[in-house]
């Protein structure tokens, strides 16, 4: 990283969402309905991002916080008849609260036991739902409201760019510092004045805090929640495949890995849905062999401009 | 460990002998923090450390490096020195300006030329001059040093003895060296202290040390097997 030479990634990231922006603008509901999900996967791949990415703790229990954010936004639509944008903020802080509870307890273990002890965490969350009798059968909660595409979808495309530049600041600032410390040398990092607790803690907030605002803007654009989709390991392994295909810890990696996941999730959808986990799962296993630092990685080595701009 | 107790003086440099397993890497990590002792106080400026964690302890004032090294390898040898710098106890917060102080440590323990080598491909002598290089861009006053010296070749030895007493000289730092390399304990400090099964059995200087009946018993064994 270059600190003297600031901003390139950001000026590109930020054209991309530009043209995300106008896309739906000028090409109207029919985009927007099929692009809001593109943005929904980057808006998650950065959430796990701040996790995974920057230190190396492998969450596969991420789609918990955005089962958190799917349910406060339906309920607070559904039962109490509030705007969607509360149930965002809702969700928002909900994922924040519960990464700070939950985090405090299990960022203790480290490695594996951390990877299973977020695997537990989530078979727990959904038979308490599913035990739930203010919920429908199967934790369903659904409403009724004509839907306006273009609100969640700038909604969701608000969130993206807060993301890109949170994880681009985090990344250059005091707190990056010691967040690739103990992503490297955990116990090291404390050696020279790191703590591990705190800056592992304020990291899985910000994973808690962002996938919980997006699950809120993923419930509101398919007007509901129910707890086998919301639950579903298989979001995990997305959000997990997405910036390992992108490039972990990055300000453009998540949203490389995200465009890179979609496009076969949007094509295959219709003819072989069954086929996307498959290519996903092979991709991740070609890279994870050959370009362990993902897309940017490659991009990095192809070329040595590219290796100064690209963060 | 039992009845352990040691008293290191501004400034001083005390090295810290015995053979394997006598608790010399223990007490160390008791001291930085790293592992709680079971009794027993150790204290810092009259300040209480032994119930902090290793990082509130590098806030102050005392740092540790690793007996293996542990670079961040994710990172250049400037960029995990700039870690120390932000973390220490020296308020500087800026990543830029803490660059730039890596840099002048950097060239303090001789490696100005390796400020953009990532970490994981350094030279193990490298290697332990980043660990001497992080302590002491802490802004540590005490310094615990567990075998930076071992593994050495006998040029590198030389090179790193003359460019310990360097930084002494210049930085005033108290140092507590664990070491297996009496040439460089014994030209290093100005007391020594012998470990064996955790305890103490010789303190002096260095010249004491090495005639110390005791002492050489415990390397050499006994002179009169029958006794």
């Amino acid at each position: 990283m270059n600190l003297q030479k600031p901003g390139l990634t950001l000026y590109g990231l930020f054209i991309v969402m530009a043209f995300l922006a106008a896309a739906a603008l000028l090409l109207g509901v029919a985009v927007s309905s099929i692009l809001v999900v593109l943005l929904i996967y980057a808006a998650l791949a950065y959430s796990i991002n701040f996790i995974t990415g920057m230190m190396g703790y492998v969450d596969f229990g991420h789609v918990l916080f955005m089962a958190i954010g799917s349910y406060a936004l339906a309920t607070l639509v559904s039962y109490y008849g509030a705007n969607p944008l509360l149930g965002v903020g809702a969700g928002a802080v909900l994922g924040l609260v519960f990464a700070f509870g939950i985090g405090l307890v299990i960022l203790r273990f480290r490695g594996v036991y951390f990877a299973i002890a977020t695997v537990v965490l989530v078979l727990a969350a959904y038979n308490i739902v599913l035990q739930l009798p203010q919920l429908g059968t199967g934790g369903e909660i659904i409403f009724n409201r004509p839907l306006q595409p273009l609100a969640p979808y700038f909604t969701i495309w608000t969130i993206v760019m807060i993301e890109i530049a949170l994880t681009y600041y985090v990344n250059r600032s005091r707190i990056g510092f010691g967040i690739r410390a103990i992503k490297s040398e955990e116990d090291a990092a404390s050696s020279v004045g790191v703590s591990p607790q705190r800056l592992k803690l304020i990291g899985y907030m910000l994973g808690g805090l962002f996938g919980g605002a997006a699950g809120a803007v993923y419930s509101w654009s398919t007007s509901g929640v129910t707890a086998g989709p919301a639950f579903d390991f298989t979001f995990s392994l997305l959000m997990l495949a997405m910036i390992i295909i992108g490039g972990v810890g990055s300000s453009i990696g998540p949203l490389l890995g995200a465009v890179v996941v979609y496009i076969p999730s949007y094509f295959l959808l219709t003819s072989v849905s069954q086929a996307q986990p498959l290519i996903i799962g092979l991709l991740v296993i070609i890279m994870a062999l050959f370009l362990p630092d993902g897309v940017v990685g490659l991009l990095r080595r192809s070329n040595d401009r590219l290796r100064l701009v690209l963060e | 460990m039992k009845d352990v107790s040691l008293d290191l003086p501004e400034s001083a440099v005390l090295g810290l002998i015995g053979p394997n397993g006598s608790g010399k890497s223990t007490l160390l990590n008791v001291i930085a923090g790293v592992d709680k002792p079971t009794s027993g106080i150790v204290k810092l400026d009259s300040k209480r450390i032994d119930n902090l964690r290793t990082n509130r302890v590098v806030r102050y004032g005392l740092a540790k490096t690793h007996q293996i090294p542990k670079p961040f390898s994710n990172m250049t040898a400037r960029e995990n020195v700039a870690v120390a710098v932000l973390y220490g106890r020296r308020n500087i917060h800026s990543p830029s300006s803490a660059l730039q102080e890596a840099e002048r440590t950097l060239s303090l323990v001789g490696m100005g030329s390796r400020n953009d080598a990532p970490a994981g491909n350094l030279t193990v002598q490298e290697k332990k001059k980043l660990e001497l290089a992080r302590a002491i861009a802490t802004g540590a006053s005490v310094l615990l040093l567990d075998e930076v010296f071992a593994g050495l070749s006998p040029e590198e030895l030389k090179d790193s003895i003359q460019l310990f007493k360097k930084l002494h000289e210049e930085l005033h730092f108290s140092a507590l060296v664990v070491e297996h390399v009496m040439r460089a304990v014994l030209s290093l400090s100005q007391k020594v202290m012998v470990l064996e099964e955790g305890r103490v059995i010789a303190t002096g200087s260095p010249d004491e040390i090495v005639h110390d009946e005791k002492v050489i018993q415990a390397y050499l064994g006994s002179k009169n097997p029958a006794t």
